[in-house]
């Protein structure tokens, strides 16, 4: 779907995106059966956890698909931020806010919509994240505010609303779980593979993935995107809309967050549980950084971590490795990611003599 | 004996893939000036940072006063006396002047705690030895761009100064500081010093050198004495090709006003204000406004450019005002804009030179052009031919030299027809070839119908290329009489001496 | 009604949390690196201080706090520079790796995977005497972690503003020529700013732990970012930086109080500060825009 002609003129000059993924995997791997030789009491089970039982029938792999989609949602939500200059770093809450507003929308909804409700939630979904976003968006378009400082607090602020929301007024009291009640199973999106959780949203991503891709390597408002996220000066001084970038992008990202919000409560969760989104708006910068800002990466970078995730949780839960392991895997894989060393560099250091920078 | 002694140096550098230096040998004696001259790129630069330690050699030997030395660092080569002063300020503009020059050795009190009054003191003293004037607490970004290199200079000096090295000092210095210059440059001369003085000037070097070595792609073509060359001659030595013979006539003559300012003030910007400047520019003309750094060339560009509104009064172009055009329609055929400030906003850096070199122009292609086509890079190829930029497209522009993103600036706005085209200091970093080049470009644009703004801080770019010209002093335009003013008489205005 | 005095008293125990992170953050910004792991580092100390302190006693705790996440920020500097990696990236992953890591270590010195009380590791106050006093009896009300807490914080601004290392840092961030200039590693600078960057939010997490005597999974609670904020709205200066953290420490302390006087949900009150504080920086910023 690129053509090389296009790479030469948009060129980020980053280590290229398949061997960033092929050093993320193999790290990935070397961690997983680090930790479950190392902190698992029953270091086999654990191991079979990560690198047996996800791949052992084709339920569990297309688990492990739907899984991937909300986080590959929400580093696509990244991507375009960060290729705008924008570092939003609130994507926990907007998906958070996403999940609250489908639940609601699809348990509330449902008397009047009947099935129709699945389309009110993912709206409702899609609005909520793209209102957690706007108070960052419209600080940045009118008052040149750091998105990156306005973001994080306006999410930590929704973050402790919506757990009193769904801890609360909206929780479903016949539970244990502090959860909202369950949406019906008609509102739900339908499963396609059963007895998978496989439903349409991995197909969704790949359409937005491969749209995104096609924005950025090929239109002319995706150059000048790119050319104002790396220099919003010169954007600006060659006639582009900056004012227009300064704060859409963090709108279509609170959007795609919001989104991926409403697929989690959709598909496999059923409705919005307390601290639902776990961390996926950490792990979508992540996986955007596996995929080296390429969307047409994303999938792939989401199901690795989707697969770290279920891996995790299967360990954590069949032996006595702890659940955390696959968030601190994650973060080691974005540390090994994010380093180029340099050739010359290194040949440097092993003679030992001392470089300078050039001028 | 020989002060300093480079012999066979080489030095390769892999991020750019050039060898800068390719076996060059250079000598310094006592008590002389000892000029090196080329075109950009020719490794000068390299070559003086490999004798003041910021860079290592890959082969070849470095040695002072006879014995051979290996500096791991400016440091090392600052206690064997060498001092050095940088081209682009190597300056922290937040710190106060005394502090800069303190800086990495620092006095201190309680072994811990930085010794401020310590600190002002030795920098007064240094100050007064050499004869300058500049207050030890002013923060550097406050001084002028004179104020700066004497910071630059004292600083060169502090430490040792039996070696001084001076990459284009007077790049940004008027008539009097320069002479100043001049006359430090004796004085250390006569008291025993070594001065390396690499410069593209050739009445300067002329002037001041004992010794004068060429280099050309990396090594030192030869060494000569002034008395063996004029100025022509040495310009022949530096650029291959004559260029001595420069200088165009309008083919045209002036239409509608193409940029207009009324009466425009900008104040609270420190040195860099507008006071009350009128100025019209017409369509098949170049006009030049002259003046040195902190005499309001910033303010005025940016307001030329519509970047700043004034504070009061109007710019119009093409009898409209600037801010009534939405940027989009400004900036593709009405205005072209050549920036000082390169990467800031001429260039992204870390995009490629393809992309960087169209950038102008995306709105021109039709959606299924941009998404399919090959416009694109074939339009960026023959953009960067035009200006002479080699194998760039693919490359980041981060990676290309200064000249060479010069050129890339150039060959994007310099390429359609403009109403108008505000171009401030164009010729930065270009090589006398490529500046001729650029030059002639400005002048066929005029010919083809453009106002040319020209703002510079080089009288020299304005007396070969203007119809008219003008001096900005303190915030204030004065118009200098008819084409071709003499060079004193520009100087005189610039600092602001009354006729 | 809430009572002036108290309220006084715990926004100076807010104050002692967010002074020396945001304190520490700017000690980063100096040299012209933005310091997104305050968050990480503070819980690292937090940590630190509980673990060490339930093996070895306080004082080790304390030391423990101060010296581990300055080792971490070192270290993690040290790999964004030698290996190349953007240091924004490494912070983010320091920010996840620590809660990982804390949570999976809390399993083997606690015991526990969740909150982790060890008795004793509860600073007193030792000049309770005086904070019946009518308002100034709230600088003397403090627990002593807090008074450490404002010492170091007090000694990372000396350092900044009185040695020859904090005019290298400023160099560092303003241009890093200047210091090739002078000869002067510039990595080293960063390095060493990163190092007290990291000791100072971590005696701000110790002071944190040791104001509840207690380890509570993501106890920061976002106060590493409040204090990454209040950098940039102080404009990066000491003075400011420390006025804005007195502002949020008070906007925190008024939600924490609001609690004892309202009906309304602590969750709700306790979200005010973060809405309150992202308008401060957008009005901030709209001031300076126009300026």
């Amino acid at each position: 779907m690129i053509s090389p002609v296009l790479r030469t003129v948009k060129d980020t000059g980053a280590s290229s995106t398949p061997k960033r993924l092929a050093i993320a995997v193999a790290t990935a791997a070397a961690l997983a059966a680090l930790a479950a030789a190392a902190l698992s009491g029953e270091p086999s089970t654990a191991l079979r956890a990560f690198f047996v039982a996800p791949f052992s029938n084709a339920s569990s792999i297309l688990n492990m698909v739907e899984l991937s989609a909300p986080l590959a949602l929400c580093a696509l939500g990244v991507i375009v931020t960060f290729r705008a200059g924008h570092y939003s770093l609130g994507g926990e809450g907007q998906a958070y806010a996403g999940s609250i507003a489908a639940a609601a929308a699809g348990y509330y909804g449902y008397a009047a919509l009947g099935p129709g409700a699945t389309l009110a939630a993912v709206v409702a979904g899609v609005l909520a994240g793209a209102a957690v976003a706007a108070l960052p968006a419209m600080g940045r378009r009118f008052a040149g505010a750091e998105v990156l400082l306005t973001s994080i607090l306006v999410s930590q602020g929704f973050i402790f609303v919506i757990d009193w929301a769904i801890g609360g007024p909206l929780r479903d009291r016949s539970g244990n779980l502090i959860a909202m009640p369950a949406l019906e199973t008609e509102a739900l999106l339908a499963r396609l593979e059963p007895p998978s959780t496989l439903t349409v949203a991995p197909f969704v991503v790949l359409i937005l993935c491969v749209a995104a891709s096609f924005y950025f390597e090929r239109t002319r408002s995706g150059a000048a995107h790119d050319l104002y996220g790396r220099n919003p000066r010169f954007a600006e001084l060659q006639g582009y809309d900056v004012e227009r970038l300064s704060w859409a992008p963090v709108v279509a990202s609170g959007m795609l967050h919001g989104l991926a919000g409403a697929l989690m409560v959709l598909g496999a969760k059923g409705t919005a549980i307390r601290g639902m989104s776990g961390g996926i708006g950490w792990s979508a910068i992540g996986a955007a950084l596996v995929a080296g800002s390429r969307p047409s990466a994303v999938p792939l970078a989401a199901l690795l971590f989707a697969w770290l995730d279920s891996g995790a949780r299967q360990a954590a839960v069949l032996s006595d490795l702890p659940p955390d392991a696959g968030m601190a895997i994650k973060a080691l894989v974005i540390l090994v990611v994010s380093s180029r060393p340099s050739w010359t560099a290194v040949k440097a250091f092993m003679r030992r003599t001392p470089t300078r920078r050039a001028k | 004996m020989q002060l300093a002694t480079l012999t066979s140096i080489r030095k390769y550098y892999p991020s750019t893939n050039a060898l800068a230096v390719d076996g060059a040998d250079f000598s310094l004696e006592r008590g002389e000036v000892h000029a090196l001259v080329g075109e950009n790129g020719a490794g000068k630069s390299t070559l003086a940072k490999i004798l003041c330690g910021f860079e290592s050699p890959d082969s070849g030997t470095v040695a002072i006063r006879g014995s051979p030395v290996s500096f791991s660092s400016h440091r090392d080569a600052e206690k064997a006396g060498i001092g050095f002063v940088p081209q682009y300020s190597m300056l922290a503009p937040g710190l106060s002047a005394a502090d800069n020059v303190a800086l990495g050795h620092e006095p201190r009190f309680l072994g811990v705690f930085s010794d401020r009054r310590r600190v002002a003191y030795d920098f007064s003293l240094l100050a007064d030895r050499y004869g300058f004037s500049v207050n030890p607490d002013a923060i550097v970004s406050t001084l002028s761009a004179s104020g700066r290199r004497e910071v630059e200079i004292l600083r060169a000096l502090a430490r040792g100064g039996g070696v001084l090295v001076l990459d284009e000092p007077t790049s940004i210095l008027g008539e009097r500081e320069t002479e100043a210059l001049f006359a430090l440059i004796r004085r250390l001369k006569s008291a025993g010093a070594g001065i390396v003085y690499i410069s593209h000037r050739a009445k300067e070097i002329l002037d001041l050198a004992d010794r004068i070595s060429v280099m050309r792609a990396g090594r030192v073509e030869r060494t000569i004495r002034p008395d063996d060359t004029d100025e022509c001659g040495l310009a022949d030595l530096i650029v291959r090709s004559s260029s001595c013979a420069a200088g165009t006539d309008s083919g045209s003559t002036p239409g509608k006003p193409g940029l207009t300012l009324r009466s425009v003030t900008l104040s609270r910007r420190g040195s860099d204000s507008l006071d009350g400047a009128d100025l019209v520019v017409r369509k098949g003309e170049v006009v030049a406004v002259v003046a040195l750094g902190g005499n309001g060339l910033d303010a005025l560009e940016d307001v030329a450019a519509g970047v700043v509104g004034p504070d009061s009064g109007d710019v119009l172009v093409l009898g409209k005002d600037i801010h009534s055009y939405p940027p989009r329609i400004l900036r593709s055929g009405v205005m072209a804009y050549i920036p000082t400030d390169r990467e800031g906003r001429g260039l992204c850096a870390k995009a490629s030179v393809a992309l960087n070199a169209i950038a102008g122009r995306l709105r021109g292609y039709s959606f299924a052009d941009f998404a399919l086509g090959r416009a694109p890079l074939a339009d960026a190829d023959a953009l960067l031919a035009s200006f002479d930029v080699k194998n760039g497209g693919r490359r980041r522009v981060d990676t290309l030299s200064g000249g060479n993103r010069q050129r890339v600036v150039a060959a994007r706005e310099l390429d359609g027809p403009a109403d108008v085209v505000v171009a401030a200091n164009p010729t930065q970093g270009l090589d006398r070839s490529s500046r001729a080049a650029l030059l002639s470009r400005l002048a066929e644009m005029r010919d083809e119908g453009s106002a040319v703004l020209l703002l510079s801080s080089d009288p020299e770019d304005a007396s070969e290329l203007a119809d008219r010209s003008f001096v900005l002093y303190r915030g204030r335009l004065k118009a200098l009489s008819g084409p071709g003013s003499d060079d004193s008489a520009i100087a005189a205005a610039l600092t602001g001496v009354e006729p | 009604m809430i009572h002036l005095s108290a309220l006084l008293l715990d926004a100076i125990a807010f104050l002692a949390v967010l002074a020396p992170a945001a304190i520490g953050g700017l000690a980063t910004e100096y040299a012209g690196s933005l310091n997104i792991a305050l968050e990480g580092l503070m819980l690292a100390g937090a940590f630190s201080y509980m673990a060490f302190g339930a093996a070895f006693g306080t004082v080790a705790g304390f030391i423990a706090a101060m010296l581990v996440p300055s080792a971490i920020a070192y270290v993690s500097d040290l790999f964004s520079r030698k290996a190349n990696a953007d240091s924004f990236v490494v912070g983010l992953g320091v920010n996840m790796l620590v809660p990982a890591a804390a949570s999976m270590l809390s399993k083997y010195v606690f015991g526990s995977k969740g909150v982790a009380a060890v008795a004793g590791l509860q600073s007193g106050r030792p000049f309770a005497g005086a904070a019946s006093i009518p308002v100034v009896g709230a600088l003397f009300g403090q627990r002593s972690s807090d008074y450490l807490a404002f010492g170091v914080a007090i000694m990372v601004a000396l350092v900044l503003a009185r040695t020859p290392l904090g005019t290298r840092a400023k160099a560092a961030g303003m241009n890093r020529d200047a210091l090739t200039m002078a000869g002067i590693d510039s990595g080293g600078v960063r390095g060493a700013v990163y190092a007290l960057s990291g000791l100072a939010c971590g005696i701000s997490g110790a002071a944190l732990a040791s104001s509840v005597g207690a380890w509570v999974p993501n106890m920061s609670a976002g106060r590493g970012w409040i204090a990454l904020v209040a950098v940039y709205l102080g404009g990066k200066r000491l003075g400011g930086t420390f006025a804005a953290s007195a502002l949020f420490a008070l906007l925190l302390s008024l939600a924490t109080r609001a609690q004892a006087i309202t009906e309304a949900p602590a969750e709700l009150l306790l979200s005010l500060p973060y809405f309150l504080t992202a308008v401060v920086v957008v009005l901030g910023s709209s001031r300076s825009k126009r300026k």
